[in-house]
This record gives structure tokens, C-alpha cells and sequence, in this order.
């Protein structure tokens, strides 16, 4: 067997518009999902009617199916009630609805974890419930979940190529379009999932550095 | 040929979860048995074999399954020419390659979560390395494995949809299938997600059953005790 | 400016609290005395609405703590409090410690209250740790902040929860050198202590609490002194 990498240079700059892409995409379903997840915590763990069965059932349901069938119900579901999502924003509305309920979750951890006195000692000081969530509470908690937080980043980049399926013009479906033009096949899917190994690893080690600089204060809140 | 949903829609669904666990349950003993395998390298005193896990488990989780799908599809008949395997089969070969990567990791921290006190008993019985595991490293470091096991179960009953790609018919194809059919997307994928809810719940609730008749915790995610190698679930 | 009526309090079927009456007029320093599970704690916190009341009254400053009508932010305002672990915000400057509170609750210019921390700040010897995060301070320096902090809200009682239960023992005296200053300028103060010594010298009055109820209560001269009860002196000679 013989390998020709030189087959793929003409396409490398599809392939760097394509993990563009990707890597955007995945932006977009981090800081929106986690921002909705924050919410779905805060409403499950609430006093609110309803509220917290309803975030309770999102959680769940959101965490035990596949997330291409997910996918699936956005993309080739919605339709049928008359919303129709091209496969780019198919893609970003499941991979923020998806991340969304794993965030929760990494947050419900964090925020356990914060010792009970700060919330008291806020309380004390006459501070709101949700004075004490923003001030207090969470940057203590974001510390204790950061690793996690920056682990489901780099899931959620890896599960991007999902989308590939429903036609999104992400880096997956990129390597299948020049992996059918060249039918360099082992050629292409190495340089993919090299690209993608690399870029998950610059964000490990990139993530490294922002835990050192934003958590500078060290010391885990202590019990 | 278009009808409305029916009864051998919902047949040729549970069919499709059938094979989904059938899948999942082999890749998932392969997966199981090599991973110990590899975990145990992970953990030896030989740092050839410390480094030959370390280098296949970093590789394997750090690329969608996407690309370990097409690998297998694409690349067996490359690599090994004439050979025709079925769709089953090359699935199962992708799913085990994965599963092996995330059981090594488990297994490493069960093994390393052994307490040192442990080990030092052992030796100091002057017990030798095979003996050490067999009997006290090993059956300790199970029981500590099966939480994340389980966990790791879930996640690969999820991730086994993907095999989709390949044509086999597993739940989610089945659902494709039936879809098309049916022209009814909603109510077929909402029936899958059921089934797929039904099987991960069960799965974990056996999980939640196993930890409290043994009192072993999982570790809850997202805190900085383990590092992210031991986080399985994301998507 | 503290009356207690009759408080009982209940975790569940254990009752922690059977009914204490107490008063603390203003510029009074209380301290509270008594074996552990005493329920000390447990009617400190009663104070600012930390617990609630299962039964009896409590009023701070006039405000009605134990009706549930009242805002106890408001009493909060009014009330400082001081924990055994400190519990500063780890993610916050020391100076950020002390002022969080005065501009979100109270609406303090953002100048003004930091000024008022730099003041407060150097009046408990801290002056060279403003900028410094509170994981690299000591327990007494932590807690020395975390007295700054409560005063920043310029309460009229300041209640102390054990101040000086989880110091090391050469450190205990930095932070009781600063609740003395305090005392002594006229702070309301209910401290709940093991620290004899400091109740004997600047308590006004003693209060010996075991088992949910008032024991004995007293000028600190009179209560370690000459008790009259047999449980008191029971505490005492095993603590003295």
C-alpha cells in the first residue's frame, strides 16, 4: 500500500475553512448551552412550581439519548411543525440544547461544592439570593468545575462532526467530500483526525493556561 | 410508498434496539477485556507499556468516532484486501477500538485508586507482582471501576447511533428507515430517543443499585480530584 | 436593642433550643459560655435569621425576627456576624472582601465604601494585606478581615460565632486584641466563646447555656467566679 499525502494539498485551505467551522460551531453551543445550563440548575434546583420537574426532565432526557438522534428531531423534525433549520443551524440548536444539559450537571457539582459558610456569610451580610449566587457562589464554583467544563469543550468540539451526517459544512463532511474526490481515504482521515487530535490538545493546554491566570487566587474555597 | 406509523414500524424499531444492545454488549465485554489489558500496561512498571497505552489512549480520545467508523469501514478492506466483513462486524471492530481507549483510562484509575497501603501489605507479604494483582490489586480496583464502567456503558449505547453512517441497522438506522417510510419524523425519532431513554435509564439505575449494595461512589463529575481523563460523558 | 422571648428551636423531633429569654441592651458585651451542643450556636444564628424560629419571639432593634413578615435583609443590615471558619470569598481581594457587601446591599458609592475598607482595614492591623487574595493569609489575619467585613456595614451588634475556635493558639490573641478595641469603642457585642479568659475580662455579662436552656447568667466575676449552679461549676472546673 502506498499513501500519497501530496493528493490533499490543493484542498488544505477547504479543509482550514471547514475546521473554521467546526471550531465555531462549537463556540457558539459552549457559551450559549452553558449559559442555558447555569439557568436549567438554577431552576432545578429552585422553589419555583414546575420549574424544577420540568429542568429535572430536560436534564435527563438530554443526557440519555444519542445526540445525532437529537439532531435528527431538530433537523428533520421540526419541519413537520412548520420550522425548517438549513443543517448549520440544525446543528448549533443541538449542540446548544445538548451541552446545555451536561452543563447543568457539571454546575450542580460545582455549586454543591462550594462550602456552606460562604453562602451563610453572604446571607449574613444581608445579600439576596441572587446577590449571593452572582458575587459569592459562582466564581468559587466555575474553579471547582473548570477542568470538567473545559473537558465537555472538547467533547463537544469531537461531537461537532456529527453534524457531518445532516450535510453541515464542517470539517467531517469536508474530509468525506475530498475522501470521494481522491479516494485517498487513509490520507485524508489521518490528516482529519490529526487536525482534529491537534486542535483539542491546543485547547487542553490553552484552557491549562486560562484555569492559572483566572483562578490566580489559588487556594480551592476551603471547607 | 408512503402508510402511517404502525405496529411493524414500532416491530422494526425494537428490532433495531435489539441489535443496538447486541452491539454495545460486544464491544462493550471486548472493550472491557482488552482494556484491562491495557490498563494494567498503563499502570506497569514497563515504561514501554506505560507509554504504548498512554499514546493509544490519547490518540483515540482525542478524535471524533466519526473518523474510528470510517477507519474501520474505509480502511480494513484497504489494509486487508479481499476480505469482506459485514456491517456488524466492522462496527463492532470500531465501537471495541473506542471502548478500549476510555476502559484503559477507567481501569488506570481503579488500579491507581487502590490505596497505597495495599500495595505495601503485598509486598511486604512479599507477594510478587502477578500474585499482588490477582489478589489484592485487582479485585479491588473492579469493584472501583464498575461506576465509571456503567457510565461509560451509557455513553457508548448513545455513541453506538453513530454506526448509523455504515449502513447497519442498528436503532437509530432503524429509525431512518422507518422514518422515511412513514413520512413521519417526529413520532419516529421520539419513539428511538424513548427507546434509547429506556435502555441508558435502566442502565444507570443498575449502576445507582450497584453503588449503593457496595457503597463504591462514582466520582462526581466535574470535580478537580480526577482529572478531565476520567470525565466519559459529553454528548 | 436584643430581646429574646421564650425561643425554642427544633431540628426535626430534637429540640435545641427549650426556651431562653434573654436581653442584651445596647453597647452590652454578651458572651455566651457552655458545653458543645449547648445550642449556643444554634441561638446565635437565631439572631439574623441564619435558623429559624420554631417558636417565641426575637427582636433585633425593634424588627420582629421571628415573623416571617419581616425583610431580614433589612435586620441583616443591623447585624454582623462573625463564623468560626471565617468565610471570606476566596475569588475576591481582601479590600473586595470588605466592600462587596456595602455597595451591592447597601448602595454605597463605590469610593466611598473603599475607602472605608483602607480604614477599617488598618484598624485591624491589616493595612500592608489589602490586595492580597485570602488563601495566602493566616486563620487570625483571615478572621481579622472577615471582622473589617462585618463592620463595613456599620451594624449596631456584632455577633461572633466562635471567632477563635479553629486558630492556632499563638494566633487566637491578634484576633481577640481586635474584638477588645471593639468592646471597648461600645460595639453591642454577643459572643459565643471557650475563650474564658477574654469572657472574664470584657464580657459584661455571662451567659452559661447547656442543654437548649439558660443555666445561670451573670457579671463574668459572679459566673466563674462564685456560680451557683452545679452545672456551671461542672462546665468550669473541667474547662478552667
Amino acid at each position: 500500500m502506498t499513501f500519497y499525502f501530496g493528493d490533499l494539498l490543493p484542498f488544505s485551505s477547504q479543509l482550514a475553512a471547514a475546521l473554521w467551522v467546526s471550531i465555531y460551531i462549537t463556540l457558539i453551543a459552549m457559551a450559549v448551552g452553558s449559559g442555558f445550563g447555569v439557568l436549567l440548575y438554577l431552576g432545578k434546583a429552585g422553589t419555583m412550581p414546575v420549574v424544577p420537574q420540568v429542568s429535572s426532565a430536560y436534564i435527563e432526557v438530554f443526557r440519555n439519548t444519542p445526540l445525532l438522534v437529537q439532531l435528527y428531531l431538530i433537523y428533520f423534525g421540526l419541519p413537520e411543525l412548520g420550522v425548517n433549520l438549513n443543517p448549520t443551524w440544525a446543528g448549533i440548536v443541538a449542540l446548544t440544547l445538548n451541552n446545555a444539559a451536561y452543563t447543568a450537571e457539571i454546575y450542580r457539582a460545582g455549586f454543591e461544592s462550594v462550602p456552606g459558610g460562604l453562602v451563610e456569610a453572604g446571607r449574613a451580610l444581608g445579600m439576596r439570593g441572587s446577590q449571593v449566587f452572582r458575587h459569592v457562589v459562582f466564581m468559587p464554583a466555575t474553579r471547582n468545575v473548570f477542568p470538567a467544563l473545559t473537558n465537555q469543550f472538547i467533547l463537544l468540539f469531537l461531537a461537532s462532526s456529527i453534524a457531518s451526517i445532516i450535510g453541515l459544512p464542517e470539517l467531517m463532511n469536508s474530509i468525506l467530500n475530498i475522501n470521494s474526490e481522491t479516494y485517498r481515504t487513509f490520507e485524508i482521515l489521518a490528516v482529519g483526525g490529526l487536525l482534529y487530535f491537534v486542535v483539542s490538545g491546543v485547547f487542553a493546554l490553552g484552557s491549562k493556561a486560562m484555569e492559572s491566570y483566572l483562578f490566580r487566587w489559588g487556594v480551592r474555597s476551603r471547607a | 410508498m408512503l402508510r402511517s406509523f404502525g405496529w411493524q414500524d414500532l416491530e422494526a424499531l425494537l428490532r433495531g434496539a435489539l441489535w443496538t444492545l447486541a452491539l454495545c454488549v460486544t464491544s462493550g465485554i471486548l472493550g472491557t477485556v482488552l482494556g484491562l489489558g491495557l490498563g494494567l500496561a498503563a499502570t506497569s512498571p514497563s515504561r514501554v507499556a506505560r507509554w504504548v497505552a498512554y499514546i493509544y489512549v490519547y490518540v483515540v480520545r482525542g478524535i471524533p468516532l466519526l473518523i474510528i467508523v470510517f477507519f474501520a469501514y474505509f480502511g480494513i478492506p484497504l489494509v486487508f484486501p479481499g476480505v469482506e466483513l459485514s456491517a456488524f462486524v466492522t462496527a463492532v471492530i470500531a465501537l471495541t477500538v473506542f471502548s478500549v481507549a476510555y476502559m484503559t483510562e477507567i481501569f488506570r484509575g481503579s488500579i491507581n485508586a487502590v490505596p497505597q497501603g495495599q500495595l505495601e501489605a503485598a509486598e511486604a507479604l512479599g507477594l510478587s507482582y502477578t500474585l499482588k494483582y490477582r489478589y489484592v490489586v485487582l479485585p479491588q480496583a473492579m469493584r472501583i471501576a464498575v461506576p465509571p464502567g456503567i457510565g461509560f456503558l451509557i455513553a457508548l449505547i448513545k455513541d453506538s447511533s453513530l454506526v448509523t453512517v455504515i449502513g447497519f441497522v442498528e436503532l437509530t438506522h432503524a429509525g431512518t428507515i422507518v422514518s422515511n417510510l412513514t413520512a413521519n419524523p417526529i413520532l419516529t425519532y421520539s419513539v428511538v430517543a424513548a427507546f434509547y431513554f429506556v435502555i441508558c435509564y435502566a442502565v444507570s439505575r443498575l449502576g445507582r443499585w450497584y453503588e449503593r449494595r457496595t457503597g463504591v461512589r462514582s466520582e462526581p463529575l466535574g470535580t478537580d480530584a480526577q482529572p478531565a481523563t476520567l470525565q466519559l460523558e459529553g454528548v | 436593642m436584643i430581646v429574646v422571648k421564650d425561643l425554642h428551636k427544633k431540628f426535626g423531633s430534637n429540640e435545641v433550643l427549650r426556651g431562653i429569654d434573654c436581653e442584651v441592651a445596647e453597647k452590652e458585651v454578651v458572651c455566651l459560655i457552655g458545653p458543645s451542643g449547648s445550642g449556643k450556636s444554634t441561638f446565635l444564628r437565631c439572631l439574623n435569621g441564619l435558623e429559624t424560629i420554631t417558636s417565641g419571639t426575637v427582636s433585633v432593634n425593634s424588627h420582629m425576627v421571628s415573623d416571617s413578615r419581616t425583610d431580614i435583609n433589612v435586620v441583616r443590615r443591623q447585624v454582623g456576624m462573625v463564623f468560626q471558619h471565617f468565610n471570606l470569598f476566596p475569588h475576591l481581594r481582601v479590600v473586595d472582601n470588605v466592600t462587596l457587601a456595602p455597595t451591592k446591599v447597601s448602595r454605597v458609592p463605590r469610593e466611598q465604601a473603599r475607602q472605608k475598607a483602607l480604614a477599617l482595614l488598618d484598624k485591624v492591623g491589616l493595612a500592608d494585606k489589602t490586595h492580597a487574595f485570602p488563601g495566602s493569609l493566616s486563620g487570625g489575619q483571615q478572621q481579622r478581615v472577615a471582622i473589617a467585613r462585618a463592620l463595613a456595614m456599620d451594624p449596631t451588634v456584632m455577633l461572633f460565632d466562635e471567632p477563635t475556635s479553629a486558630l492556632d493558639p499563638e494566633i487566637v490573641g491578634e484576633v481577640l486584641t481586635v474584638m477588645q478595641t471593639l468592646a471597648r469603642e461600645g460595639m453591642t457585642m454577643v459572643v459565643v466563646t471557650h475563650e474564658m479568659g477574654f469572657a472574664r475580662e470584657v464580657a459584661d455579662r455571662a451567659i452559661f447555656m447547656d442543654g437548649g436552656v439558660v443555666v445561670e447568667e451573670g457579671p463574668p466575676a459572679q459566673v466563674f467566679g462564685a456560680p451557683r449552679h452545679e452545672r456551671t461549676r461542672n462546665f468550669l472546673s473541667k474547662v478552667l
